[in-house]
């Protein structure tokens, strides 16, 4: 055990961390000690490695007849894998349906209106519905979506964590969705549009609780020369997304 | 499994898509939804395969930290579906299958697990499985959110514990 100064208030937060159920502000106290005290860092490692072994315990239960195949099926594009299937277009996957079918449910007149567009939740029912009629009515031309993850270990743990998703659509105006569901600090970030010139584009600032956070803006460059969005703030990890695949 | 080589990534996909699907179907309990689960947690996996650093676990659990994660987005929204953190006890608690090879030190956190005072058995699952704040842990518990708090934390430190891992 290490004296260091932080330790005992530090550990006492270890197994929620490692749990993923601590608050932001314990989370980000927390994190920060353990990035500059390596015995509070394997203590964490320790707690993580036992919360991630329960998993371990669900039962096995074989999947249905052609489960390989699919998922076979579903890489292969980027693997080229086996399958003969002619690769598609990126096939958007379960979460891709699911979050563009979400920002759907914003509705034409969300996604028309300037200044800034705020998230909204439908029943499913409606949202394939929504979906259509978004793009009809604003005439759009490109709906994209990228995962947002932490893309810096300056501050400890947490690298390469899925944090939310970022949603771009191409219409009139053009707007982009950022919805967090996971900031290994909460607070203010600010929101930056990074484009394929290496041009900086601030673009005003999400606000990020316990419970995650949602901001969405028009913006004014052509989504496609979008290449990433970042979310910064001084004392936390960056979260980025990639818009292009 | 990111090698590209077609025969490795069957060989990866059989190999775990029974734990896979089945850690899917103990969070959203519906057969449909934890194939496309199952399916999804694949597919990341062989995209996100060079963020996989084998000094911090085996492939297994990373590949079933992803399957959680993209079983919790489902579980988030459905939520016609009430979360029942019974379901998952009973299935951690069961006479269930063994681990397999490589895989017997889960039977003794599995026996660590089971020999926890429920409440605060309960508290981890819903924590781990189910990826809920100590918030939601509180209400589903009918207790304070300091009460849901020290049970999560006092029940992981007993499963280190009985893990036989010391701080040092």
């Amino acid at each position: 055990m290490s004296d260091a100064p932080g330790c005992a208030h530090a550990r006492e937060q270890l197994p929620e961390l490692a749990a993923g159920v601590a608050t932001g502000e314990e989370r980000g106290t927390a994190l920060r000690h353990v990035a500059g005290c390596p015995d509070c860092r394997r203590e964490l490692d320790a707690y993580a490695r036992t919360v991630d072994d329960l998993l371990l315990l669900a039962p096995e239960i074989e999947p249905p007849a052609g489960f390989e195949s699919t998922v076979l099926a579903r890489i292969a594009p980027d693997a080229d894998g086996p399958t003969p299937r002619p690769a598609p277009r990126r096939r958007p996957g379960a979460a891709w349906r699911r979050w563009s079918l979400r920002v759907a449910s914003l509705g034409a007149a969300a996604a028309l209106a300037a200044g800034t567009v705020w998230w909204q939740t439908a029943p499913d029912r409606h949202l394939a519905q929504g979906y259509k009629r978004t793009l009809n009515v604003a005439h759009g031309s490109y709906l994209t979506a990228g995962a947002l993850t932490v893309s810096s270990s300056t501050w400890g743990t947490g690298y390469g964590q899925r944090a939310g998703t970022v949603f771009g659509y191409q219409g009139d105006p053009s707007w982009l969705l950022i919805t967090v569901e996971y900031a290994p600090v909460a607070g203010r970030y600010g929101v930056i549009v990074v484009t394929d010139d290496g041009a900086e584009h601030r673009v005003g600032h999400i606000r990020v609780g316990a419970d995650g956070g949602t901001y969405g803006t028009v913006v004014k460059v052509p989504i496609q020369t979008i290449s990433s969005v970042e979310l910064t703030r001084s004392d936390a990890p960056t979260l980025t997304a990639h818009l292009k695949y | 499994m990111a090698s590209g080589d077609p025969a490795a990534s069957a060989a990866f996909v059989r190999r775990y898509q029974a734990r896979v699907f089945g850690l899917a179907m103990t969070i959203v309990d519906t057969p449909a939804i934890a194939e496309e689960v199952a399916q999804e947690a694949f597919v990341r996996a062989w995209k996100h395969a060079a963020a996989y650093d084998p000094r911090r676990g085996r492939v297994a659990t990373w590949l079933l930290a992803i399957t959680r994660n993209a079983a919790i987005d489902a579980v988030r929204v459905r939520r016609d579906r009430p979360i029942d953190p019974a379901d998952a006890v009973i299935l951690l608690d069961r006479d269930g299958a063994p681990p397999g090879p490589g895989f017997e030190d889960a039977e003794e956190l599995r026996e660590a697990l089971a020999a926890l005072p429920e409440v605060q058995r309960r508290p981890i699952v819903l924590a781990v499985y189910y990826g809920l704040p100590l918030a939601e842990i509180a209400q589903i518990e009918n207790v304070p959110v300091g009460t849901a708090k020290t049970r999560l934390r006092r029940g992981l430190i007993r499963l280190r514990a009985g893990l036989g891992v010391s701080d040092e």
